[in-house]
């Protein structure tokens, strides 16, 4: 069921890829407009920002498109056809899989464009995938709400940036640490970025049934 | 009025914390001294200026003491009373300073026969003398028989004075705003449960109450802060995390406005309302413990509350808890009834 579900969105993503492929042009552009500015020079505390708020941009606006794009009736026969929480679960792993793409897609423009980092990749790729599938996690339960919105695009942000802020704090903090190669106590905001995942799928699994009931 | 007694309690509470926590003085207290540094082996004269003291009353009886650690004790072999808040004590500093150290901090003590004891932590530091001095012997002097007194008056602090009394203010009103929210989160938890669309028009009222009350608790935070820390807002991490915690909430209420279909909306806001009870678990304790911040209770600092306060401020702090909350209980349920008539007004019509 999750296979048939996963595959069926990215089927349609593919049919249409103009989307995908607009918000990374819009992910160039922004990180072009900063390359200009920067002269192709970054510190540590711009590049960690400035790397997690584009994917974060990126993210909403992938996530968001990814519910918007399909309709009540689509949604009453997925009811029918399975229950909510493996909906919750496929969708928050195709939007973890097209996250991750983003964030390579980000890393890569990062690497053309900056200097490249003395980075630590291993930690830097932990980091990067606790925090996107932190991210795959709220946005998936909460891009749901916000695409019944009349202004979902504003609303998206609303909703979600309160939640997010904490677990970024975190992670921008240690993905400072990680591009500067220096270790203070990162295992420590690790933990808490984990923690936070655990307690966002928790909250997940078992509130979206209750937002998909008609 | 059998069901509403406990609005009565409310009233009575409220103004018991209003009147005790503005009226009821401070106990008296060092404010500062003349010096802050003094050589050992030297004679000292210190001047110590007091707040809510009555030294000019009995001022025979008055000692004073500068205290190392308890058994280090130098007791002033002549006091001098000037008036009421100013008082000069003269001191034989010994030569030695224990442990081999460069200097010492002391604590001048001050005792008063009906005032009771006044402490000034820190008041100076004594740094090591030079060779020529006469040699000083540590005496044997030591605290005895401080006249503590009971009395109805709050604790005098040294860097918070008067503000002692947002102790009923700011902290209780952010414990009657997590009472509020897990009201509203119950309630919350029993619409998705059962499906009755008014226990989630209560839980939207309790929260409204509470994003009021947090409001007022960041509002009488950063009257604290402007006095304790310099500033009404320096970014410290517990602003910034109850700041975020406060846009939850309005997050919160704009689901309720912007969504058309009600029974979409209250599922949604039932929903978000949870997630965002638990989201302020790391948000106001578990993030702020890793930064270093001002706020007590984060940074390692330790928590206002368990060594701060003594019985008499207890005595006034659990009623404003409880106040404080009956009274968000009343509002949120005087704005559900109201907003419940106009629904049901509109649904008639």
């Amino acid at each position: 069921m999750y296979g048939s579900l996963i595959r069926k969105d990215i089927k349609s993503e593919l049919r249409r890829p103009q989307f995908v492929l607009g918000v990374i042009f819009f992910q160039f552009c922004l990180l072009f407009l900063f390359f200009l500015f920067q002269d192709g020079d970054l510190d540590s505390r711009w590049w960690a920002n400035l790397f997690w708020v584009n994917l974060l941009i990126a993210a909403m606006s992938l996530v968001l498109k990814n519910f918007s794009q399909e309709s009540a009736d689509e949604y009453a026969y997925y009811y029918q056809l399975t229950d909510p929480i493996t909906i919750y679960i496929a969708k928050a792993s195709y939007n973890l899989m097209l996250l991750l793409f983003a964030a390579a897609i980000n890393f890569i423009l990062f690497q053309l464009l900056f200097e490249p980092k003395s980075v630590n990749h291993p930690r830097f790729m932990v980091l990067l995938f606790t925090g996107v599938l932190g991210m795959s996690l709220s946005l998936t339960l909460v891009a749901f709400m916000a695409g019944f919105a009349r202004n979902a695009s504003v609303m998206i942000y609303i909703l979600v940036l309160p939640i997010i802020i904490p677990m970024f704090l975190l992670l921008i903090r240690s993905t400072m640490d990680a591009v500067d190669d220096i270790y203070i106590n990162w295992l420590g905001d690790l933990t808490l970025v984990i923690g936070i995942d655990v307690l966002m799928l928790a909250a997940g699994i078992g509130l979206f049934p209750y937002l998909w009931r008609r | 009025m059998k069901h509403n007694w406990w609005k009565i309690l409310c009233v009575f509470l409220f103004l018991y914390v209003i009147i005790a926590g503005f009226l009821v003085p401070l106990r008296p207290g060092i404010k500062t001294v003349n010096m802050s540094t003094a050589h050992a082996g030297q004679p000292l004269t210190l001047t110590a200026h007091g707040y809510n003291t009555n030294w000019s009353i009995e001022s025979g009886q008055i000692r004073s003491w500068l205290k190392y650690s308890d058994s280090l004790v130098i007791e002033a072999h002549q006091v001098h009373v000037v008036g009421n808040t100013e008082l000069t004590s003269q001191f034989r500093i010994p030569s030695a300073i224990p442990d081999g150290k460069e200097a010492m901090s002391v604590s001048l003590i001050v005792d008063h026969p009906t005032d009771g004891p006044a402490v000034l932590p820190n008041a100076l530091i004594i740094k090591r003398g030079k060779k020529s001095d006469a040699s000083i012997p540590w005496p044997g002097d030591a605290i005895v028989d401080l006249n503590f007194k009971k009395r109805f008056a709050f604790p005098y602090r040294n860097i918070i004075f008067e503000t002692i009394r947002n102790t009923y203010f700011h902290v209780p009103l952010w414990m009657a705003m997590y009472g509020l929210l897990v009201l509203a989160t119950i309630y919350n938890i029993l619409y998705l449960w059962k499906g009755d669309m008014w226990k989630e028009e209560r839980a939207f009222h309790l929260t409204s109450v509470a994003l009021v009350y947090g409001t007022l608790g960041i509002a009488t935070g950063m009257m604290w802060a402007e006095f304790a820390w310099g500033t009404f807002w320096n970014w410290d991490i517990k602003q910034t995390m109850s700041l975020l915690a406060m846009l939850m909430f309005v997050a919160y209420v704009f689901i309720r406005f912007s969504i058309a279909d009600e029974s979409a909306r209250r599922r949604f806001n039932a929903v978000y309302g949870i997630f965002a009870f638990i989201m302020i678990f790391p948000l106001l304790y578990v993030v702020p413990r890793m930064a270093p911040s001002l706020h007590p209770g984060s940074g390692g600092n330790p928590a206002f509350g368990s060594d701060d306060m003594d019985n008499t401020m207890r005595m006034v702090f659990y009623p404003a808890i409880i106040a404080y909350f009956l009274l968000g209980l009343w509002l949120a349920q005087l704005s559900y009834r109201l907003s419940r008539i106009k629904q049901i007004l509109l649904f008639k019509n």
